[in-house]
C-alpha cells in the first residue's frame, strides 16, 4: 500500500514538475547586453531566466495555478512522467489536479545551464520535490531534472514553449514487495 | 557578356530572391539540418552504432534519461555501447515540432522503441522526446535531451 502511494506520488510529481530556468547566462546573452548597454537597459537572458525559475518555484510552492499558467505560451507543450499536455488551458488543469492530489507540495529548482539566441533560450536544471502522501506520516522527497525551450515576449517576459521533466528514480513496479 | 532579355530577367529574379530570402532560408536550412541529425541518430541506433550517435552531440551535452540522474557525453556513450551490445533496437520517431531560432533549435518528437534482448525477450516503449541543439561553427550539435515513456494507447 505504501509502495503504491509512493508510486502515485512519483507519477504525479513527474506530471507536475516539468519546469523552468534561471542560470549561468548564455554567452550570447552577455554579448547582447554589452551591445545594447549604451541605449537600452542591459539584456541578460541568463538572469531573466533565473528570475523565471524563481517565479515558477514561488508560484508552485504557493499553489498558485494562475501564476504558473502565466509562465506558459498559449500553445505550450509539457511532458513529464507519463503524460503529454498541450496548450496552456490543459496545463492549467494539470496544475489544478496536481495540487488537489498533493496539497502543500514544495519544490526547489536549480538551473544548471541556459543557452540563448536573441529572444529564445533553452534551460536545463534539476528539482527536488517534497510532499507528504495521504496516509504517510513523514514527508517524502524525489529528485529529477528538466529541459525546456523558452521565448521572450514583446513585453520582455519569458514563457515556456516546451518543457519536459523526468524523475531520477524509476517508478516502482506493480507488485513490488515492501 | 550579353544575356538575352529573358535570361537577364531570370538572373535579376534570382539575385533579388537571394537578397530577400536569407533569413527564411537560414531557418529552413536549420530545420532541414536538425531533422537530418535526428534521422541520423535513429539510423545509428537501429544499426547499433554508438559512435554514430555520439558524433552529433556537443562535448558538453547533458543527457537527461528517465529513472536515472543526468549524464554527460562520455558516460552516455558507455551506456549506449553496453545497451547496443546487449540488445537489438527498432527505434521509430515522429517529429512533432521543430523550432530554429538563430543559433539554437529544438525538436520535439514521439518515439516507439522495440527492444529484443540477447535472451530473446521483447519489450516495447512509447514516449516523448525533446532535443535541444546549438549551432557550433556551422554544425547543429545536440546540447541537451530528455525523454519520458508514456503508456501505450489502449
Amino acid at each position: 500500500m505504501r509502495k503504491s502511494l509512493i508510486c502515485l506520488l512519483i507519477l504525479s510529481v513527474c506530471a507536475l514538475v516539468a519546469c523552468a530556468p534561471a542560470g549561468e547566462g548564455g554567452e550570447e546573452g552577455a554579448d547582447a547586453a554589452t551591445e545594447n548597454a549604451a541605449e537600452t537597459p542591459a539584456v541578460d537572458a541568463g538572469a531573466e531566466l533565473r528570475d523565471y525559475a524563481a517565479r515558477w518555484q514561488a508560484a508552485y510552492n504557493a499553489g498558485d495555478v494562475d501564476g504558473l499558467t502565466a509562465l506558459y505560451a498559449a500553445d505550450a507543450v509539457r511532458f513529464a512522467g507519463n503524460s503529454l499536455t498541450e496548450g496552456s488551458d490543459a496545463i492549467r488543469e494539470q496544475f489544478v489536479t496536481a495540487f488537489e492530489n498533493n496539497p502543500g507540495a514544495q519544490i526547489a529548482i536549480e538551473v544548471s545551464r541556459v543557452e540563448d539566441s536573441g529572444d529564445f533560450a533553452h534551460v536545463q536544471g534539476s528539482w527536488t520535490f517534497t510532499a507528504t502522501p495521504e496516509g504517510a506520516t513523514e514527508p517524502m522527497s524525489f529528485t529529477g531534472k528538466f529541459l525546456g525551450a523558452y521565448h521572450r515576449q514583446a513585453d520582455g517576459s519569458w514563457v515556456a514553449m516546451v518543457d519536459a521533466s523526468n524523475a531520477d528514480t524509476p517508478p516502482a513496479q506493480e507488485g513490488d514487495a515492501s | 557578356m550579353s544575356l538575352p532579355r529573358v535570361g537577364r530577367r531570370v538572373v535579376l529574379g534570382v539575385l533579388l530572391s537571394s537578397l530577400l530570402a536569407p533569413v527564411t532560408l537560414a531557418a529552413q536550412d536549420g530545420e532541414a539540418a536538425v531533422r537530418a541529425v535526428v534521422d541520423s541518430i535513429v539510423a545509428a541506433l537501429n544499426a547499433g552504432d554508438a559512435a554514430g550517435i555520439v558524433a552529433h552531440y556537443a562535448s558538453d551535452a547533458s543527457i537527461l534519461p528517465p529513472g536515472e540522474p543526468a549524464v554527460g557525453l562520455e558516460a552516455y556513450k558507455a551506456e549506449l555501447e553496453q545497451h547496443l551490445a546487449d540488445n537489438t533496437s527498432v527505434f521509430e520517431t515522429e517529429i512533432l515540432d521543430v523550432g530554429v531560432h538563430g543559433d539554437i533549435a529544438h525538436v520535439r518528437a514521439s518515439y516507439h522503441h522495440s527492444l529484443t534482448t540477447s535472451d530473446g525477450e521483447e519489450t516495447h516503449e512509447m514516449g516523448n522526446w525533446l532535443i535541444t541543439f546549438r549551432n557550433v561553427e556551422g554544425d547543429w550539435k545536440i546540447s541537451g535531451e530528455i525523454w519520458a515513456p508514456a503508456p501505450a494507447a489502449m
